[in-house]
């Protein structure tokens, strides 16, 4: 049985690596309040320098030069060519080349997050619910505009008729009151504290009044008005085939070190990594796990950290009513088989509903793997044989259709029907937000703002945008509502615990995992930034240069 | 006699092409969903637009009406834009096209060389053990899955032997692998179709009035099979050039290769309809008039065929 | 018969065998091609698993004999629905001939002409993904074949002397087509059948591979290849089994009409090519 000394072996080191990675990224102790954006801190003026991460193996003779093109592949092609209107993580890491926001989020060494003025030089809140920024000046629109208050104004007035993410994003946003060129002043609609942190979403980028103006309330219909204030020009999109940015003359901040960077769509996972290993490209993101030991004994550099994506199987409510079923769902779930066999180690269990890196975040003990007392409360709620259908994207998250078979299966073994439906990530979203023909429907959410408002508000408050289950419990509306209005972290972060220990109670979804990402690339570049909310900028990266 | 035959011909196309017209229109209306978006690709236009759009689509008329309406459109080169990209689909579907067209010619040319060559093989010794090998292994070219067979090409010349990049397009090693694939699929049939040609070239008296003449096998062979072989493969190629093209819609995917098939299959799992339609509208077109042209320079040069296929 | 006949035989009659079987046994235990065991995926071939475990730790050699469940009902229909279409829509055009034939030929050429993969994906576009849908477009697909086909036919026997007696002791169109005609032309229909089975389960399993057919846990064989796929180079028999499970079927089929063909009666021929 030398076989399977191995496995368990084998087994244990993974757990005690995960252990020490996990550790080793957490934000410090649980019970700890991580930074948080208060309106309290003193902005500081930041000139960007990024953080190389990964720096292979510093010898004294490297030396770094700037790359002319950098290819990277991606799983998916833009979505929509309009910030705005784009959703998923693909389509706003390009943009976030191209256009730039308010406010920018930065992590740490740890991972952790501050948020830096980033378009606005300066800022203060006037009251409860006014804040007054200034712009940086000198700061041009890749067609030679100046960025002023009426461009902030335009986009912010837009982005709601157009897009669902800005529409939750700046829902607390009244108005915007242009005060002259450069100084304008934002009215909520009731006091918001993450108002920073929201503002550094790129679905609240800033586009120029003009292409407001030609597309007032519906989306873009050319590349042509691609147009940011960014380190990057849009210069080329072929559908399916490539995007390419070049870097931008009259970029404000500090000059790209990459002039050209093309991205290239490939949603096949090992045609992707077959990509990098022919050289085709340079970089390429969701690795698929299994490939990891090979990439790296072949040289190239892999990179793995842990996401602020949480994946969950939401539960209707409305069809589900009964909480014992809910929770016999939860408990019919192997989740430590799904982390280590189906993502191969690439990801952790859920311990909360948003991820640990977030603000508010308290850890939660999982449901057990209980396959027995699941069926027992099946069998007591007498849904004993009931048909469910479960509806879940492919190709979207990592190993989305084999959770999704495995979770069929597992649900199948405590005396359920399941009947599953694989869509493709466009008609499932859409799918998911307008129709409520389903039980069950694997979606993750990836907390960007890195503020529990934008993970726990959008998702459980009732009848909140992003709230597909129609979950409701009154207790959890207050506290979500109270967290929104005080500014004292501390007692924030109650209220979020609060609001955490009941949703899980009543569990509307089944708590999967924390995905990880993996990213890898070519021997010898450096300076490529990997983002936990799954970005990835590339605008600093340089190349190695030996002797 | 042939003008009148390619007035017939010509003729006849257009009723053709309004029935496939006519099949795709019918399945757009089928989609659930705002019309517009389906038809046109256009997302939430604002209420002028709106109105204006109905209009130009007809929505309020009867379905014969739209129907006249939409292939109006067509043949004026309004097919309308993406649903995600706005892009206007006539040019990114030629664009797409020449893709595939490039892979097809490619995969045909492999094809042909092989299939004929086996043919050739074959007819020298009819209903020998090679013959009957022969006419196995074409067969096993058809009733191969082109996903697995392009799979197993990946794996072993991309993957373990690194010889050929795995997919994409650029450059003309790119165009190996998936042409290779495809190819497997149609040489079978072109063996089949070249083999029946020949062997009926070889059993007509002019043949062996030139062998008892004392030509040269050789010249026998190019004078006179091959040209036939050549005649009979040029009719195939014509006449199913639109089954050759439909396994180039899977090879595509397999190679992520930025053609036709694949942006029709990607547009149906991305629900992006007036990319998928303008898709299938733009290959049938190509296709009924590879057709016609084939039909009449068959006619021309076979005057035989004339008569209406059966 | 020759001894690839006669094997190809054998797994035509095996996979209609087992699809019958595993429709009955699926039908007392649901979910016995559905046992995922993660904790032992990916398993290469042993004793215990012959083809090895997939990604989730099913036994492929379970669920490729399952899958002959989907192959069977995806040839009874689709070939139900092209047969009947192709051949009601040929005879009316052969028998009737004139205006209506005029009509019908180009209909039937125009859907010759077309990759039927493109009718295919155009329906299950309109349609949505599913195994009935795949099966119902293939059918649709395919009708044009039979339509020329028994258009061809029709025209030979409309010919023959008992058409013309029928119709000279004036029994009705309907009666002579399908009491008198139709049996005499069914073994090149059938013969056809046998050929449309085959590309039937091509495209099933190709559409399937590309995500627009059978759902999983179905153990359809291009699924299984689709889910296999990305798990090529650690488990290549994941994506072997399955694969060469449709080779062989489709070419059984194709095969096995071969031999019908050729035994069958001359006069019918030159209509088949």
């Amino acid at each position: 049985m030398a076989r399977r000394e191995l496995v368990i072996v084998g087994a244990v080191l993974l757990l005690v690596i995960l252990l020490a990675a996990y550790i080793a990224t957490r934000p410090g102790a649980p019970t700890e309040t991580p930074v948080t954006p208060t309106p309290t801190q003193t902005p500081v003026g930041v000139t960007p320098t990024p953080t190389p991460v990964e720096t292979p193996g510093a010898t004294p003779a490297v030396r770094y030069a700037e790359i002319d093109v950098l290819r990277i592949s991606q799983r998916a092609d833009l979505s929509s060519i309009d910030v705005q209107v784009a959703t998923d993580a693909p389509t706003l890491s390009v943009f976030s080349h191209v256009y730039e926001t308010l406010f920018k989020i930065r992590f740490d060494a740890q991972g952790r997050a501050s948020f830096e003025p980033w378009l606005v030089e300066s800022y203060k809140q006037v009251n409860d619910t006014v804040w007054e920024f200034k712009l940086r000046p000198g700061i041009k629109f890749h067609d030679g505009t100046p960025l002023t208050s009426r461009d902030v104004k335009a986009s912010f007035e837009r982005g709601p008729k157009v897009g669902g993410l800005p529409r939750t994003l700046l829902g607390p946003v009244k108005e915007v009151q242009v005060v002259d060129d450069l100084t304008f002043r934002i009215v909520l609609r009731y006091p918001f504290v993450p108002l920073i942190a929201h503002l550094s979403h790129p679905s609240t980028a800033i586009i120029p009044a003009k292409v407001v103006e030609l597309f007032p309330d519906k989306p873009i219909d050319s590349t042509r008005y691609i147009i940011g204030t960014g380190p990057y020009r849009f210069v080329e999109y072929v559908k399916g085939e490539r995007t390419v940015l070049e870097a931008f003359d009259g970029y404000w901040g500090k000059k790209p070190t990459v002039k050209r960077i093309v991205w290239t769509p490939v949603p096949d996972d090992s045609t992707r990594v077959s990509y990098l290993e022919a050289g085709t490209v340079d970089v390429i993101t969701h690795v698929p796990p299994h490939m990891v030991p090979t990439l790296k004994a072949k040289g190239f550099q892999v990179i793995q950290i842990p996401s602020t994506r949480v994946i969950y199987i939401g539960i209707n409510v409305e069809r589900i009513p009964d909480v014992r079923v809910r929770q016999a769902l939860n408990l019919a779930i192997d989740k430590n088989a799904i982390v280590q066999r189906i993502l191969e180690g690439a990801g952790s269990v859920a311990t909360a509903p948003i991820s640990p890196a977030v603000f508010g975040y308290t850890k939660l003990d999982p449901y057990p793997y209980d396959p027995a007392r699941a069926r027992a409360l099946i069998r007591e709620a007498g849904w004993e044989g009931r048909e469910l259908v479960f509806i879940t994207p492919q190709g979207r998250y990592l190993r989305d259709r084999e959770i999704a078979s495995a979770v069929q299966a597992s649900l199948e073994a405590i005396g359920l029907k399941v009947r599953v439906e694989v869509m493709e990530w466009a008609a499932y979203i859409s799918r998911v937000t307008t129709q409520k023909d389903f039980d069950l429907f694997l979606l993750g959410w990836s907390t960007v703002t890195l503020d529990a408002d934008y993970g726990l508000y959008s998702l459980f408050r009732t009848g909140a945008p992003f709230n597909r289950m129609l979950y409701s419990n009154p207790d959890v509306d207050a506290f979500l509502d109270r967290a929104r209005e005080v500014a004292d972290p501390t007692l924030r972060q109650q209220y979020y615990v609060l609001a955490q220990q009941q949703i899980w109670r009543d569990a509307p979804w089944i708590f999967l995992h924390y995905e990880d990402i993996i990213v890898a690339m070519k021997p010898g570049i450096a300076g490529v930034e990997i983002q936990p909310i799954e970005r990835w900028i590339l605008t600093y990266a340089v190349r190695e240069v030996r002797g | 006699m042939i003008l009148s035959y390619v007035a017939y011909r010509v003729l006849l196309y257009i009723p053709t092409l309004l029935v496939i017209f006519f099949i795709v229109f019918s399945l757009v209306k089928l989609l659930p969903g705002d019309p517009i978006v389906v038809m046109y690709g256009e997302l939430a236009p604002p209420p002028e637009v709106r109105k204006a759009l109905e209009e130009k689509l007809g929505l309020d008329k009867p379905f014969i009406i739209q129907f006249l309406l939409y292939t109006y459109r067509i043949l004026t080169g309004d097919w309308g834009k993406s649903v995600h990209t706005g892009e206007p689909i006539l040019e990114l579907v030629i664009r797409r096209f020449t893709a595939t067209l490039e892979l097809t010619v490619a995969s045909l040319a492999i094809a042909s060389a092989t299939g004929i060559t086996l043919a050739y093989i074959a007819v020298m010794r009819p209903n020998s053990i090679v013959d009957r090998f022969i006419g196995i292994l074409s067969m096993a070219g058809y009733s191969m899955p082109v996903f697995w067979w392009g799979m197993i090409l990946i794996f072993i010349f991309a993957v373990n032997l690194k010889l050929l990049p795995p997919g994409g397009r650029g450059g003309l090693e790119s165009l190996i692998l998936p042409s290779l694939t495809l190819a497997t699929v149609n040489f079978g049939m072109i063996a089949r179709v070249s083999r029946a040609a020949m062997l009926e070239v070889y059993s007509q008296d002019f043949v062996m009035a030139a062998r008892s003449r004392g030509l040269s096998e050789r010249r026998v062979v190019v004078l006179y099979v091959m040209r036939n072989a050549a005649v009979a493969i040029a009719t195939l190629v014509g006449l199913r050039f639109g089954i050759l093209m439909g396994g180039a819609v899977i090879t595509e995917t397999v190679f992520n290769y930025p053609g036709v098939g694949r942006m029709i299959v990607d547009g149906i799992l991305a629900r992006d309809y007036p990319v998928v339609f303008g898709g299938v509208v733009f290959v049938a077109l190509v296709v009924m008039t590879v057709n016609l042209v084939v039909d009449l320079l068959y006619a021309i040069l076979d005057p035989r065929a004339r008569v209406t296929r059966v | 018969m020759s001894p690839l006949t006669a094997i190809a035989t054998i797994v035509v009659l095996g996979v209609i065998a087992a699809g019958i079987l595993a429709t009955v046994v699926e039908f007392m235990v649901p979910d016995i091609h559905n046992r995922p065991n993660l904790w032992r995926s990916l398993e290469p071939p042993s004793l215990e698993h012959p083809m090895g475990t997939d990604s989730l730790g099913r036994d492929i050699l379970i669920r490729i004999i399952f899958g002959t469940k989907p192959v069977l009902l995806v040839i009874v229909i689709s070939v139900i629905v092209a047969a009947t279409l192709g051949t009601i829509i040929g005879l009316t055009s052969g028998y009737f001939g004139g205006r209506l034939d005029l009509i019908l030929s180009r209909v039937i050429d125009a859907l010759m002409s077309f990759p039927a993969i493109l009718i295919a994906l155009a329906i299950v576009a309109a349609l949505g993904p599913g195994l009935w849908k795949v099966a119902i477009a293939i059918g649709i697909a395919e009708a044009s074949v039979f339509a020329r086909l028994s258009r061809g036919l029709m025209i030979v026997e409309k010919e023959q002397l008992y058409v013309q007696a029928g119709k000279a002791i004036g029994a009705s169109s309907t009666r002579i087509i399908f009491r008198h005609i139709l049996p005499n032309i069914a073994g090149p229909i059938i013969v056809q059948a046998t050929f449309t089975a085959a590309s039937a389960i091509l495209w099933e399993a190709a559409l399937s591979f590309l995500g627009l057919g059978a759902q999983p846990p179905t153990p359809s064989w291009g699924l299984m290849l689709y889910e296999a796929k990305e798990y090529m180079r650690v488990a290549p028999h994941a994506t072997v089994f399955p694969g060469l499970a449709i080779f062989v079927t489709v070419l059984s089929f194709n095969i096995v009409g071969e031999a019908l063909r050729d035994t069958l009666d001359p006069r019918f021929r030159k209509v088949m090519r």
